[in-house]
């Protein structure tokens, strides 16, 4: 554009130059031959004279017409090459951001980016002679575009192609080799498109973590609902969110849960991985998943009588949304807050483990476990009795307390926007009330809740509330609440560990991991109380037991007796074995690796467990 | 106004003409770079986005849950065992180390190609005399599967010999 601009501009100033000098009544400079001539001459014939004169004012006047169109275009030329700012355009900065911005994992594999697609998009008013919009016929044309998506419904696509009125989509989203083949067909009227696309390279991995966006774009689920002004903001969408996820930690664990769900026949699972210190989720799966790719209807709403059955859609997050009696899992949360209340002392204080009637109700235990029971023995064993009547020792105001500070008294602390607010925390806990929450009932939490107060238990004390987000190494641990003493986290950490060594949790106990976890088999109550026969079953677990660094929570909702279970429904043979699966997958991946000779300090308390020393 | 005056006047006045050409020639080079750069930066964007795809589809053919199922039912690997990992210099000192008394014997045999099964004899390793009935007992014979050499090593007793 430049040289041509150059040599019109040459011209131009040619053509300008001209008039100027023959402007002036100055004949004989640069005349024409013919004028001259004319003027010499012109003494004897006047007349010739006029005619002359008249002949020279038009040549003066088209000159005059010449010059100014000539600066004109010179002028324009100028302006357009010299002064006028170039077209509005994208700066390459532009160009290669993101409409909306990335999402990782903590190693920074991508999770969820955007990607220009092509789409399928029928326009009516491309023709504007007033005639159809397709050049041949519709069905012709519908035919030829079944021949190339066969899922295409005839009759849609001939319904689509006859309007008039404003263009649809066919395709939301087509190959680039099917966008040639539709380019072919030579329809100016089928126009393809290219959009702005959200896509989720790891399909159903961590669907519920990160979420999903609807077709403006805005993010519907997870993380992509719970950061979309940061995911979109033109300052900050440059840059990937990482999320605190590690997708091989994730991969194990809903490889393990689905394993789980599977062989016990079960209606969902939910497992979390937890970093005890910082806080940050490593993995967090809810099953069944969805894949974010292509969100079906039923996998957000589901009809009024699925629901009723007890079914929830495929997007529900049952780690952060569902919540749940989690049963004995809540022993050993009792036992820390009474040990480190001062209400338990001495651990081998025996306590009578006779049923118990509460009004109308019997705490009753599995089956008989003796007379009395210590309080190693008691979370072995898995006593009902005996941690009731420790919570009751402990009383309503201190057990509600210690809970209310392990976060339970409000929804759980993450980014996500889906968190369900945990059923009947009440405001005065009664001695009746702290002795079923004692043992986990009369109260409903999420399995987060869970794996929050877990790690508070283990990691020395100090609640943090749970991050979805990487904390960037080298920045300090967010701000904790003490709820409590390490001595008695200490002391925790080896009573756990011998729930595991010597107890129900002896299906989760990998080898050189030194796990130690307790089992959790609550009845689900449903609309119309407790069903007998509908259990949840979590194993709530940390590692290692003498530095614990995470804790895992599986949960398995309605686990059948199956062959795979050995014919059982407790948490022992069906979630405690995904645990002892899941740890040494994952364990060397986050830096715990196993040792069969190291183990933590659990002499003290090993006479107090009969047959064990 | 003299005649020096006028040629000083037109030479100042050509001198501004020239002056201004450069300019102009000059500006209409930057505009046109300009341009080429814009050119160039469109192409790197379009180029950006296929990169992007090819990216993208890399990412869905390695993704989480593929990988998974090729370790698992592809390749059979399962999770290492404590057994597996070496804690620190002094384990790895250890390995190399003499067996201890009482230690089982490390495994020799490679493969469990032998008897009727075993593939033909090498050409190289059959023109070795054949070892007497007896000595045969007495010898282990290491069985690579894969390179189909037999390499025969006097046992233990024998060595002693």
């Amino acid at each position: 554009m430049g040289a041509s601009a150059a040599i019109f501009g040459a011209g131009g100033l040619h053509k300008q130059a001209a008039p100027h000098r023959t402007t002036p009544a100055r004949p004989g400079v640069k005349q024409p031959a013919t004028l001259q001539r004319a003027g010499r001459a012109s003494s004897s014939m006047e007349q010739r004279q006029r005619a002359l004169l008249v002949a020279r004012a038009w040549v003066l006047a088209m000159l005059g017409v010449f010059a100014l169109l000539g600066v004109t275009a010179l002028a324009k030329i100028l302006w357009i090459g010299v002064v006028e700012p170039p077209a509005a355009r994208q700066s390459l900065a532009d160009a290669l951001l993101p409409d909306r911005g990335e999402i990782t994992d903590r190693r920074g594999v991508t999770l969820a980016r955007d990607l220009t697609a092509y789409a399928l998009w029928f326009n009516p008013a491309v023709m504007t002679d007033g005639g159809p919009p397709l050049v041949r016929p519709v069905a012709e044309v519908a035919d030829e575009l079944i021949a190339i998506f066969p899922d295409l419904e005839r009759d849609e696509v001939i319904a689509v192609l006859s309007r008039r009125d404003h263009g649809a989509y066919l395709r939301r989203r087509i190959l680039p080799e099917e966008a040639n083949r539709v380019n072919a067909l030579g329809e100016p009227a089928l126009q393809v498109p290219q959009e702005s696309d959200r896509h989720y390279p790891e399909g159903t991995l961590a669907a519920h973590v990160v979420g999903y966006v609807d077709r403006s774009g805005r993010g519907m689920l997870g993380m992509e609902r719970a950061r979309n002004s940061y995911l979109t903001d033109d300052a900050t969408r440059g840059q990937p969110v990482a999320l605190s996820i590690d997708v091989r930690v994730q991969g194990a664990l809903e490889d393990e849960l689905r394993r789980g769900m599977l062989s016990t026949n079960a209606r969902g699972a939910a497992g979390i991985v937890l970093d005890v210190d910082s806080g940050e989720v490593l993995a967090m799966a809810s099953l069944p998943d969805f894949d974010p790719n292509a969100v079906q209807a039923d996998d957000v709403i589901l009809p009024e009588a699925r629901m009723q059955m007890g079914e929830m859609p495929r997007a529900f997050n049952r780690v952060t949304n569902q919540i749940y009696e989690l049963g004995s899992t809540f022993k050993p949360l009792t036992i820390a807050a009474a040990i480190d209340a001062g209400v338990v002392t001495d651990l081998s204080r025996r306590w009578p483990a006779r049923p118990l009637q509460m009004g109308s109700n019997t705490i009753r235990d599995s089956h008989d476990l003796g007379a009395t029971l210590n309080v190693p023995e008691t979370l072995i064993q898995s006593s009902n009795i005996v941690s009731a009547q420790i919570a009751g020792e402990l009383g309503g105001a201190r057990m509600r307390d210690y809970f209310a500070r392990l976060g339970m008294a409000e929804r759980p602390v993450i980014e996500l926007a889906e968190r369900g607010r945990p059923f009947n925390f009440g405001e005065d806990w009664s001695r009746t009330k702290a002795m079923y929450v004692g043992f986990g009932h009369d109260i409903a939490v999420t399995p987060l809740h869970l794996a929050s107060a877990y790690a508070a238990m283990v990691n020395g004390g100090v609640w943090r509330p749970a991050t979805l987000l990487r904390r960037a190494p080298g920045t300090p641990l967010p701000r904790g609440r003490r709820v409590f003493q390490p001595s008695t986290s200490a002391r925790m950490n080896q009573l756990l560990r011998m729930v595991a060594l010597y107890g129900t949790g002896a299906n989760a106990d990998a080898e050189g991991y030194r796990v130690g976890g307790k089992t959790g088999s609550a009845e689900k109550s449903g609309v119309t109380g407790p069903y007998r026969n509908l259990l949840v079953s979590t194993f709530a677990a940390a590692f290692p037991m003498d530095r614990p660094r995470y804790v895992v929570i599986a949960m398995l909702d309605e686990p059948q007796q199956t062959a795979a279970s050995s014919f059982q429904r407790t948490a022992a043979w069906n979630s405690a074995p995904i645990v002892g699966r899941l740890i040494p997958r994952i364990g060397p991946q986050l830096g715990v690796v196993p040792d069969a000779r190291r183990d933590i300090d659990i002499t003290d308390l090993v006479p107090l467990v009969p047959g064990r020393h | 106004m003299t005649k020096q005056t006028r040629i000083r006047n037109s030479l100042w006045l050509a001198a501004l003409g020239i002056v201004a050409a450069l300019y102009l020639s000059l500006q209409y080079r930057v505009n046109a770079m300009h341009s080429a750069v814009e050119g160039a930066e469109l192409e790197i964007a379009e180029l950006q986005d296929r990169n992007n795809l090819l990216e993208a589809e890399f990412q869905v053919r390695s993704n989480q849950v593929r990988l998974g199922q090729i370790n698992q039912l592809d390749l059979g690997l399962s999770a290492p065992g404590a057994g597996q990992f070496l804690d620190g210099e002094r384990d790895l000192a250890m390995l190399g180390g003499p067996r201890a008394d009482g230690a089982p014997e490390p495994i020799r045999v490679a493969g469990n190609v032998t008897g009727e099964d075993a593939p033909a004899f090498p050409d190289l390793a059959a023109r070795e005399p054949e070892p007497a009935p007896v000595a045969e007992t007495s010898r282990l014979t290491v069985v690579l599967a894969d390179s189909r050499v037999r390499v025969a090593l006097p046992s233990a007793s024998e060595a002693a010999r």
